[in-house]
């Protein structure tokens, strides 16, 4: 698309025009950070952190903010942060030092939204946002109430769904993974094998798929969806067996 | 902090969700580590059929699996393994979502299997040429006003407010195509027809 807006500008006349053409994924590759706009950091479900010292935090902050200041990110490990990495985290500070750390551990942590806020709280105050005072700070765990897609479904529900007659609980791993553990009735069809074994899946019943993560459930869905499914639901979650002993994550 | 950022709210006042073909709607899944340059055997693909182009979806390194999305309506999903041609890539690891692939496979029983897994290279317009990571970030250590550029997220304005690349103004190409068929030019172009303009989107289309 960036090449058409390109010949867009040469038909009007413009002599120096560049195409980035690898875009945001080429950008995230190159390890370099991405901003949030004052929109997003308003209006979407967001956890929004000020990395910035705690005595700057109280005289004035972004609303809905938590103080996690910079010198205290040492003390937070991956499990201080939300389970679900999707989480679209959003930092802001007047140090962007503070800010280049706090993204890269957010990688590190796997986390895969993270982003920042531009100029911080004076930036947000030139926009004509109003600011909040006082202390906030963030909790020694973090969470995050992740809103589900329609076609999800969420883990208490999923587990219901695991002794509820009449429904089927499809596995999207592979076939030795579902040899070495799964859940008592389940189906298995690996996501790989979706394609032609779509067959074996039930149009006539809800359906539940899972995998070990998420995403070749994910995948699994998509195929069974494109070939007029309308019975499938989808669990974005962690799922580990010791046996058929399973632990469910977010 | 200088303050750089301009946020184009007052224009973007329609919010495309529909995705853009060939620009990604999710951020990379597999982020990629130090790419490891690989001889790429001579074609080994004379006996294969069958050839598709599509969008990766998802890449899982666990499985070797990556899904690709050929339209809105249909996803593939195939297996990569030792003897996968990676072109134009290092490796799987170096496929992100929303990147775009060519893809040569056989049919193996109920699997697909790659067998060359090749990422699409830009075709840029005549009279554009291609601008780098490096360049665009030496570019961003100054500003627009500074060092006279203008860069544009070209993507849908929903994707430019969650994340985008400092100093980027939003001009989705669904507006622009728009303002183009009824004779309008963006507010956004600049008077100057010799300022550098850079326009970026959710990767090769």
């Amino acid at each position: 698309m960036s090449p058409k807006a390109a010949g867009l500008a040469v038909k009007y006349g413009y002599t120096n025009i560049k195409v980035f053409s690898g875009g945001d994924p080429e950008w995230a590759k190159a390890d370099q950070p991405f901003v949030s706009s004052a929109k997003f950091v308003k209006e979407d479900h967001i956890l929004l952190l000020d990395l910035r010292a705690t005595d700057k935090f109280a005289a004035g902050h972004i609303p809905r903010a938590l103080n996690l200041p910079a010198a205290n990110l040492d003390n937070y490990q991956a499990a201080n942060f939300p389970d679900y990495k999707g989480t679209p985290i959003v930092f802001y500070s007047d140090n962007m030092d503070d800010i280049a750390k706090a993204l890269e551990l957010m990688w590190d942590y796997g986390y895969t939204k993270g982003t920042y806020f531009h100029g911080g709280v004076a930036k947000w105050q030139k926009l004509g946002n109003p600011v909040e005072t006082g202390l906030k700070p963030a909790p020694a765990k973090l969470t995050y109430i992740r809103k589900l897609a329609p076609h999800e479904i969420n883990i208490p529900d999923f587990v219901k769904m695991l002794t509820t007659p009449g429904v089927v609980i499809l596995d999207a791993r592979s076939s030795d993974e579902f040899a070495s553990g799964k859940f008592k009735g389940a189906i298995n069809v690996p996501s790989e094998n979706m394609e032609k074994r779509f067959n074996e899946v039930p149009k006539d019943k809800p359906v539940y798929v899972h995998c070990a993560t998420g995403m070749r459930a994910e995948m699994a869905y998509d195929i069974l969806k494109a070939k007029g499914y309308t019975n499938v639901k989808l669990l974005k979650a962690n799922v580990n067996f010791t046996g058929d002993e399973y632990k469910i994550t977010d | 902090m200088k303050i750089r950022t301009r946020v184009a709210a007052s224009l973007v006042t329609l919010i495309t969700v529909s995705m853009l073909a060939g620009c990604s709607k999710t951020r990379p899944l597999v982020k990629s580590e130090t790419p490891v340059p690989q001889a790429v055997p001579a074609e080994a693909t004379k006996n294969d059929a069958n050839k598709v182009r599509g969008t990766v979806n998802t890449v899982v390194g666990k499985s070797n699996t990556i899904s690709i999305k050929i339209s809105d309506k249909e996803m593939m999903v195939f297996k990569f393994d030792k003897e996968t041609v990676f072109k134009n890539a290092s490796g799987y690891k170096d496929l992100s979502a929303g990147e775009k692939v060519d893809v040569v496979f056989k049919a193996v029983g109920a699997e697909n299997i790659a067998t060359v897994l090749s990422k699409v290279l830009a075709e840029l317009p005549k009279g554009t040429s291609e601008i780098k990571v490096d360049e665009l970030k030496a570019l961003l250590s100054k500003s627009p006003e500074d060092d006279n550029y203008l860069l544009f997220d070209t993507r849908p304005a929903g994707r430019f407010h969650q994340a985008t690349i400092l100093n980027s103004l939003s001009l989705p190409i669904t507006e622009m195509e728009k303002m183009d068929k009824e004779g309008k030019v963006s507010p956004y172009m600049p008077n100057d027809k010799n300022k550098m303009l850079i326009f970026w989107c959710g990767g090769i289309t």
